[in-house]
């Protein structure tokens, strides 16, 4: 990117429960991020959020906390025009009560039927693509995840869910728009093309057995392994300029099963990609600067985890820490962030 | 005959029988783009256009939609095409 970006009116990005309920009563309009137990202590209102414990915050950089919400505040001009659960038969309509000019944030609990859903079937979906569409993968504390179930919450009507979407639709004035972007600091190695199918559809989606590698086909547990390869480095694809990344999530030596955090999809070529170096001082630099106003952001937990953000800073961009990054598509390990321009 | 974005007077759309669909969709041309949205549903739309997996008349509406729909962000990126088109 070129421009920087500049986020609105957050000194702080951490509150307690009654700070963000007097944001609501207010009228605010929140996009909010925590514990369970947090988001469903607040009154209704114009929010949306989700389960997540880990942030990249204003005061303290990349932080863990489990007693405060993450509040994201649309930007004065920016109305709520719909916002609502979505469950998992109807998510290829979620483009369809939103306004002519705005944009969209939907976010889906890990592992539940709408994530897998959206994953693997949106790019179908015409209406994906009718306006900005950006959100989160709502998830739990690494060291919790036995006890914590992901959850999604609709602030209008107080509605929690493990297994739908929620999906607020913004407005914005003729005077602006929205526009989305990621930061993705990998890129594709220098090993072999990578490509996922069969014949009968098989080996492609969340997990898979075999890969085609330079067009033969093997298991990918076997080139892995030949190749002593670090799968905290994602696999890299290029959607023309675009660097989509799909993380690895597990292996089972047992049945040479290699599941990843999103899906690997046929007709696409995939690489491991490069490693990386300092990624604090390479978000900065890839953020760039310049005077955009910055309405949504997210990033991995991979990327907070495997990179060791805890008190450092991806420059001024603020946002949860998720176990899934969504712009218009399922990403992982990237920032994505939703700016507003003036025409 | 080009009709004009809801989004944006900046930018004029083709027509859906205009030889541009063609030649980006069939990978005649190749333009750099610099949109997200328009780097990621190109991927889908090519692909379908070239192995006669949907309707091309299908795939060329869905492309001039998305130009309707984003003229605000994805209007320089069709300028590119259709200059790309023209040489």
């Amino acid at each position: 990117m070129t421009d920087s970006l500049h986020q609105s009116a957050a000194p702080r990005s951490l509150h307690s429960v009654d700070e963000v309920g007097a944001m609501i009563a207010a009228g605010d309009a929140l996009l909010l991020a925590g514990e369970e137990h947090l988001l469903a202590a607040l009154p209704r209102g114009r929010w949306i959020g989700g389960t997540i414990p880990y942030f990249m915050t204003h005061e303290d950089g990349g932080t863990f906390d489990r007693d405060r919400i993450f509040v994201q505040r649309l930007p004065d001009m920016a109305d709520v025009h719909a916002q609502h659960m979505l469950p998992t038969d109807a998510l290829s309509t979620l483009a369809d009560d939103g306004p002519d000019n705005g944009f969209t944030v939907i976010l889906l609990p890990s592992q539940s039927p709408a994530h897998q859903a959206f994953a693997l079937r949106s790019g179908e979906w015409p209406g994906v693509f009718r306006r900005p569409l950006v959100g989160w993968v709502t998830g739990a504390a690494l060291d919790r995840l036995d006890t914590d179930s992901p959850k999604v919450f609709d602030g209008a009507t107080g509605q929690m869910s493990g297994t739908d979407a929620v999906v607020m639709h913004v407005a914005l004035p003729g005077s602006h728009y929205a526009d989305v972007d990621i930061v993705n600091l990998f890129e594709p190695g220098d090993g072999p093309a990578l490509t996922f199918g069969d014949n009968e559809g098989g080996d492609t989606g969340f997990t898979v057995e075999h890969v085609h590698v330079d067009g033969v086909r093997k298991r990918l547990v076997d080139h892995i392994a030949e190749h002593g390869i670090d799968t905290r480095l994602p696999l890299v694809a290029d959607y023309n300029g675009a660097m989509i990344n799909v993380a690895t999530a597990s292996i089972a030596p047992d049945t040479g099963h290699v599941t990843f955090f999103a899906p690997v999809f046929p007709h696409i070529t995939y690489r491991f990609a490069k490693p990386i170096g300092d990624y604090e001082t390479l978000f900065v630099q890839q953020l760039g600067e310049g005077q955009d106003t910055l309405a949504f952001a997210c990033n991995c937990i991979l990327n907070y985890n495997y990179a060791g953000l805890a008190g450092k800073r991806t420059g001024d961009v603020a946002g949860p820490m998720s176990f899934g990054e969504i712009a218009y598509m399922l990403l992982t390990q990237t920032l994505v962030y939703l700016t507003i321009k003036a025409v | 005959m080009r009709e004009s974005s809801l989004m944006t007077t900046a930018v004029d759309i083709a027509s859906a029988t205009d030889p541009l669909w063609h030649r980006l969709l069939s990978g005649e041309i190749k333009p750099s783009y610099r949109c997200l949205a328009l780097r990621i549903l190109m991927i889908r739309l090519s692909h379908a256009y070239q192995d006669g997996s949907a309707e091309k008349a299908t795939i060329i509406d869905e492309l001039r939609n998305f130009f309707r729909d984003n003229a605000r962000f994805a209007g320089p990126d069709y300028d590119t095409i259709a200059e790309a088109s023209a040489r």
